[in-house]
């Protein structure tokens, strides 16, 4: 498998108050393509830092980082932010737009590309919709859609579904794991929740708290297509999950 | 064994009544034109009885009464004309230099650098203290009331487009380099609508502005216009045509709101309210 994203030594801090702060240290760190990343840690710990850093919308402070872009004439990257990254004076159908657009795709093709979104992820009748008209739920799909539609060869998402509801966020993981097998690209996905990170992603990356570090890495070796409810009601699963909480609980009592 | 001993102490009854949106929504739009129907009526009669000088507060009727004495001699329309145009030159005049200079100065920092201590001197100066200097460079004209009436409006639309641009939430800027927007397409897609709310609130309060200045404006060298009419009036010592124009500014500044408020609602439609 080719490394899509190489990580050394990269390290980043901030001036508070003339006080340095260390967002993360000495990650190294090498993520293939096509594979799904979940960074997983206490809160602080520099984890959203680290992928701002990667997605190039901050500079590390040392260390060194190589993401292979395969197709100049596709974007590399794309965020799928927190929530409220919509932009509210665009409907749901320009927000998904939005990339297509800036790199100036034929109208017919983003036509294209844009309704084919909308269908998978179940927007068909919102799309002349403001986002301030959509439930919580809805704006995220219209994230994940935006992100997709854009068609980048990474996808990075900074806790997308951490302030949905629990019924949500099970339905939206699993749309979007189907949207996402069915091109398989090379995704790193920040969360709080164990549960999430097993149930989505190949590898997890699991930090310290302030400063972040490498604690350590699990691979989650379930097949895919993966069904939520089997996974949980497997021994594989509880014993994956026991594991991270047991090394994590130190991580967020220390804090 | 354990004896549980129920006893109802209260039975709380909840009776829905008045409850129905519909009758309350009904109920509400009568008092909003009772009340100052009612102010008039109370006027009316004080002043009928002698309670009330009506030589300062001419009643109602005679109010009105001379409203359409001044509206069939025609003086009343040409006031209104005269004095719209200047508000509406004025306003443009004043509104399209500050959304223009308040967008480069959000846009761009450096500007703002150059300009803000400018903007900063000159904002606090009352505007009525800078007319008698416009007189001077511009006569006593229609352009010069105009000028007065923009120098009120530019700043307030200035400094709202300004802040706009300035405090639109972090994210969006991230999110616009995120999905590879230009700098062109960034201002166009994300800072003009982004500040647009604000960029209205500038329009509504310089639009106040205006119509507070072109009283003062028709203070000196006019011969026509609703505020022209008052200072007449005044001097005169008529009151009732004092009070008529009272109402017409009032009836402007609704109207004028109205329709910002209207524009508005069709250019943001993704305002919520």
């Amino acid at each position: 498998m080719n490394v899509k994203i190489k990580i050394n030594g990269l390290s980043k801090q901030f001036k508070v108050k003339d006080k340095n702060v260390i967002a993360f240290q000495n990650i190294n760190l090498s993520i293939n393509e096509g594979e799904f990343w979940c960074f997983v840690g206490p809160s602080g710990c520099g984890k959203t830092t680290l992928l701002r850093v990667l997605a190039d919308l901050e500079v590390p402070s040392s260390g060194s980082l190589e993401i292979m872009h395969n197709d100049i004439n596709k974007p590399l990257n794309s965020m799928i932010f927190q929530e409220h990254a919509l932009f509210p004076w665009m409907t749901v159908w320009d927000n998904i737009a939005y990339g297509l657009k800036n790199r100036n795709v034929p109208k017919n093709e983003i036509k294209e590309v844009v309704n084919d979104f909308i269908t998978k992820t179940g927007l068909n009748d919102f799309t002349k919709a403001y986002p301030h008209q959509l439930s919580g739920g809805m704006r995220q799909r219209v994230s994940i859609a935006m992100a997709f539609a854009n068609d980048p060869e990474i996808l990075f998402m900074d806790e997308p579904f951490a302030s949905l509801d629990e019924q949500n966020r099970i339905i939206l993981q699993q749309e979007l794991l189907q949207i996402w097998e069915s091109n398989k690209k090379t995704v790193v996905f920040i969360t709080h929740s164990i549960d999430e990170a097993i149930y989505l992603s190949d590898k997890i990356m699991l930090m310290t708290s302030q400063p972040g570090k490498i604690k350590s890495i699990y691979s989650v070796d379930v097949p895919r297509p993966r069904n939520m409810t089997e996974m949980r009601k497997s021994a594989y699963f509880n014993e994956l999950f026991t594991k991270i909480w047991l090394e994590l609980k130190d991580e967020v009592k220390r804090y | 064994m354990q004896t549980v001993d129920k006893k109802i102490l209260k039975i709380e009854t909840r009776t829905i009544e008045n409850n129905n949106k519909r009758y309350i929504d009904s109920r509400n739009s009568i008092l909003t034109v009772l009340s100052p129907l009612a102010i008039l009526i109370v006027w009316e009669l004080i002043v009928k009885f002698g309670m009330l000088d009506s030589r300062f507060f001419p009643a109602p009727t005679k109010i009105i009464v001379t409203m359409f004495d001044m509206i069939k001699s025609g003086v009343l329309l040409t006031d209104l004309k005269v004095s719209l145009i200047r508000i509406l030159g004025g306003f443009l005049l004043g509104a399209i230099p500050g959304l223009i200079i308040g967008l480069t100065m959000g846009l761009f920092p450096i500007v703002k650098i150059i300009m803000d201590p400018i903007v900063n001197a000159t904002y606090p100066i009352p505007k009525l203290a800078i007319m008698p200097l416009i007189m001077i460079l511009f006569g006593l004209t229609e352009f010069e009331k105009m000028v007065v009436i923009a120098l009120g409006t530019v700043f307030l639309v200035l400094m709202n487009t300004v802040a706009g641009v300035v405090n639109l939430d972090k994210i969006y800027m991230d999110v616009a380099k995120n999905y590879g927007a230009s700098k062109k397409g960034y201002y166009l897609t994300v800072a003009l609508p982004g500040a647009l709310p604000m960029i209205f609130t500038g329009l509504k309060l310089g639009m106040g502005m205006a119509l507070l200045l072109i009283v003062a404006s028709e203070m000196n060298g006019a011969s026509q216009g609703i505020g022209y009419r008052i200072w007449a009036s005044y001097s005169i010592f008529n009151i009732p045509e004092m009070f008529v124009c009272f109402i017409i500014m009032s009836l402007l500044g609704y109207l004028f709101t109205a329709f910002l408020d209207k524009v508005e609602r069709i250019i943001i439609p993704w305002k919520q309210v």
